[in-house]
């Protein structure tokens, strides 16, 4: 067979495609194309994979395959070509599952395929336990008597009352650079914030904020609404198309310079829903990136108001029109997004060593979910930020 | 086979818990449990006089926001209002896409619709508004559809041929305070005017087809300035969808009203408390609703009453979607939600267990009317009476 492969394959490589199933090929070849984009954990996840499709496989992998191999698509879709454009042939066929009932088998078939790979992962060298820090900036708050916090996370981990320190950007940013020094990996550090980090993150610590891209984001709005507005458009459908092939550059992403965070930061904007909106949305969606893909040692999320509700149109007619914030619904937002954020810690390989500390700046409130604390408990100690870090190593 | 017993399984868990919720809250020694169909009714003279009002949620809420201990403050409207007074159905299930417009369009035609969710197209299959027109031989001012975006302007009508110009009268109510283009025709309403929260850009539609804004307000007594203004006190599309809904009851009194609500699903920006409010809106809407049929002679003791949301959201378990955020992952969650049913023909405080669909709507709407929806693949809720 005459193959054309728009991302340059090895033999093997290319002989495995060749032996799998279209929709399962598709996909590995969407993967694969991307190889040069990702982080090393999803590298491993991705030789990882590959090597288990190679004959023989594993029985959990055969069962994947031949579901995959069960999966019927129109002949439409078996004419288009899936080696030339993986990205717009699994979108087509993702469609295509739906509406004949097959994405449940499609989604079966995927999930047989993960066990393996957290099973590699586990395999790989994870130094230092994980450790998630979440802080809710002072401006998350109610009017009225103190808010009770963290009441979907208290079943996890202790909850502490008095947990005060004035210079809590401070304490976080040494304990940061203390973790990055120990073990200074690529991307195994980042910091995540709703406005802007004061001061710059020393290599190699990832550093993204939501008001650090605003001109990004502004052009990227400014993108959707000439999208929208061309007379080929095509709806959300041609939207996605376009944004398949957009580059980082093309909204003035430059400043950052590793081609990896670039692309991942792209990536947050135009895959992630309501990033462009809310800070809120931003940093739930980054974290949750960031663990999944990168799967760092530390991470430092910092939740800091929303806006007021808005509109990608209302956004689009006036960029230079600044909104209201809304601190008790960001309050809100960040509660889900810390819950969220431990969820997906969870999912990670080593997740028995890892910890998650929540703490509200402003009404000193703490949670810390760790190996040896205890769960469900409360804790109305006074202690500092600093202790409480100390815990988790 | 094993994947659908799992399934039979987690959806039946997410019964389970409703129950026990809604047991909870209404008092167990007073709620029934259905458990096998009730004898039939004699339709034939009832029904001619029967109304139907359907609210859809179009973008479900799932228990732990609402039939949850924690999510039981999100929806007082319906658990110590209408549910004790109607039948609550624990696991209603959706088989199809779950796409906003395709599923409602599901719901409408009684079958599962399989076009592009986000494509100009009408139904393949007749809607319960052509079945109900045909039989009773009814003019498009008694079937109403009041739905949130653009996307639903063709969802009162559809493709087949034997029912061409049976449809419903579709109102699209933002389109009253937009341009042709789209673009507010008022100063400050924005923020009424969202389209959809699942893409920054809606499919393009043939506004042609559409009932001209001057003439939809002709039918509903309104000016259009007027209306703006009255639209300037209200704080979503949902309200303007209600205000449309009661003016439509007002003027019309139609056999069939369908009413979809949207604002749940500005859970698709990521922002939890903006969804909370959708769910405490969309609550406050159905009392409304419930109340405003209550009161008025043309609708009291002949109406009934039926609320869903289309599907479900995704779990906070389930490593494909991120939470409460989108409907992407075709889980168990995402695809099992609840009915509450209530008027004269239907059981008071009644909790009904049996696995329904969501197709299984317009078949048992159209009974509740007195037609028969021969093309539906749904089937009749027994529990209904029917």
């Amino acid at each position: 067979m005459n193959t054309v492969f728009s991302t340059e394959l090895t033999a093997a490589q290319q002989r495995l495609l060749e032996s799998l199933p279209v929709p399962l090929a598709a996909v590995m070849m969407q993967q694969i194309a991307r190889a040069g984009r990702l982080f090393p954990a999803e590298r491993r996840e991705l030789d990882y994979t590959l090597q288990s499709l190679a004959l023989p496989r594993p029985p959990k992998v055969e069962k994947a395959v031949q579901m995959f191999a069960a999966l019927r698509l129109s002949p439409e879709l078996g004419r288009m070509d899936w080696r030339s454009d993986a990205a717009g042939f699994v979108d087509k066929m993702t469609a295509e599952l739906w509406s004949t009932g097959q994405i449940g088998t499609f989604r079966e078939a995927a999930e047989l395929l993960v066990p393996s790979v957290t099973k590699a992962e586990q395999c790989a060298q994870v130094s230092r336990p994980r450790l998630v820090a979440i802080v809710f900036d002072k401006r998350l708050s109610v009017v009225g008597k103190t808010p009770v916090l963290f009441r979907k996370l208290r079943p996890y981990g202790t909850f502490f009352t008095h947990v005060n320190d004035e210079k809590g950007a401070a304490t976080f940013a040494s304990w940061l650079a203390a973790r990055t020094s120990a073990h200074p990996e690529p991307y195994a550090h980042w910091q995540i914030s709703g406005d802007i980090w004061k001061e710059p993150a020393a290599a190699p610590v990832v550093s993204l904020s939501y008001n650090g891209m605003f001109a990004e984001r502004e052009k990227l709005l400014a993108l959707f609404n000439t999208v929208r507005n061309s007379a080929a458009s095509q709806g959300p459908e041609g939207l996605q198309k376009v944004l398949q092939h957009l580059s980082p550059e093309q909204i003035g992403m430059s400043a950052i310079s590793d081609p990896v965070v670039r692309t991942f930061a792209l990536d947050i904007f135009t895959q992630g829903s309501g990033t462009q909106l809310y800070a809120t949305s931003f940093v739930q969606w980054t974290v949750r990136e960031a663990l999944r893909r990168a799967q760092p040692e530390s991470l430092l999320a910092w939740f800091t108001p929303r806006c007021e509700a808005t509109s990608m149109d209302w956004r689009i007619s006036h960029p230079d029109r600044e909104q209201a914030t809304d601190g008790p619904g960001s309050l809100i937002d960040a509660e889900m997004g810390a819950y969220l954020s431990y969820v997906n810690l969870m999912r990670l390989p080593d997740a028995e060593r890892a910890s998650l500390l929540v703490w509200h700046e402003g009404y000193g409130q703490a949670l810390l979910v760790g190996t040896d604390l205890p769960r469900g408990v409360e804790s109305n100690s006074a202690i500092t930020l600093k202790e409480l870090l100390a815990l988790t190593t | 086979m094993g994947k659908r017993i799992d399934f039979n399984r987690r959806a039946a868990m997410r019964s389970l818990n409703r129950r026990e919720f809604v047991q909870g809250l209404c008092g167990s020694a007073l709620a029934t449990t259905v458990s096998s169909m009730l004898p039939q009714r004699a339709w034939a003279r009832a029904s001619d006089r029967r109304k139907v009002v359907v609210v859809t949620f179009g973008g479900g809420a799932r228990d732990e926001e609402t039939f949850s201990p924690e999510g039981q403050q999100n929806i007082p409207g319906l658990l110590h209002e209408l549910i004790p007074q109607a039948s609550f159905f624990t696991q209603v299930v959706n088989q199809g896409i779950l796409g906003h417009y395709v599923a409602t369009a599901s719901l409408a035609t009684g079958s599962y619709e399989t076009f592009d969710n986000f494509a100009d197209v009408s139904p393949a299959h007749p809607t319960v508004f052509e079945y109900f027109r045909k039989t009773r031989r009814c003019p498009a001012t008694d079937a109403w559809v009041v739905a949130p975006s653009n996307g639903f302007n063709r969802i009162g009508q559809s493709s087949h041929a034997q029912f061409y110009g049976l449809g419903a009268t579709v109102v699209l109510p933002k389109r009253l305070l937009a341009r042709p283009d789209g673009t507010p025709a008022f100063a400050g309403l924005e923020h009424l005017l969202i389209d959809n929260y699942e893409s920054p850009i809606q499919a393009p539609i043939a506004l042609a087809e559409e009932l001209p804004a001057e003439q939809v307000a002709s039918m509903l007594k309104l000016s259009l300035a007027d209306f703006a203004t009255h639209a300037s006190t209200l704080r979503s599309p949902d309200e303007l969808s209600l205000f449309i809904a009661k003016r439509i009851m007002r003027e019309f009194a139609p056999g069939l009203l369908w009413v979809t609500l949207h604002d749940i699903d500005v859970a698709h920006s990521g922002a939890f408390s903006l969804y909370l409010d959708g769910i405490h809106r969309s609550d406050t809407i159905c009392a409304e609703l419930w109340r405003t049929i209550q009161s008025d002679p043309e609708y009291k003791d002949k109406t009934n009453l039926l609320i869903l949301p289309d599907f479900g959201r995704d779990s906070d378990l389930e490593a494909g979607g991120n939470g409460f955020q989108h409907h992407r992952t075709g889980d168990a969650l995402s695809r099992t939600t609840w009915m509450i049913a209530m008027g004269p023909d239907i059981k008071q405080n009644t909790i009904v267990n049996r696995r329904i669909e969501s197709i299984d709507l317009t078949p048992s709407v159209a009974a509740l009317l007195g037609c028969d929806a021969p093309m539906a693949h749904g089937k009749l809720i027994g529990e209904l009476g029917l």
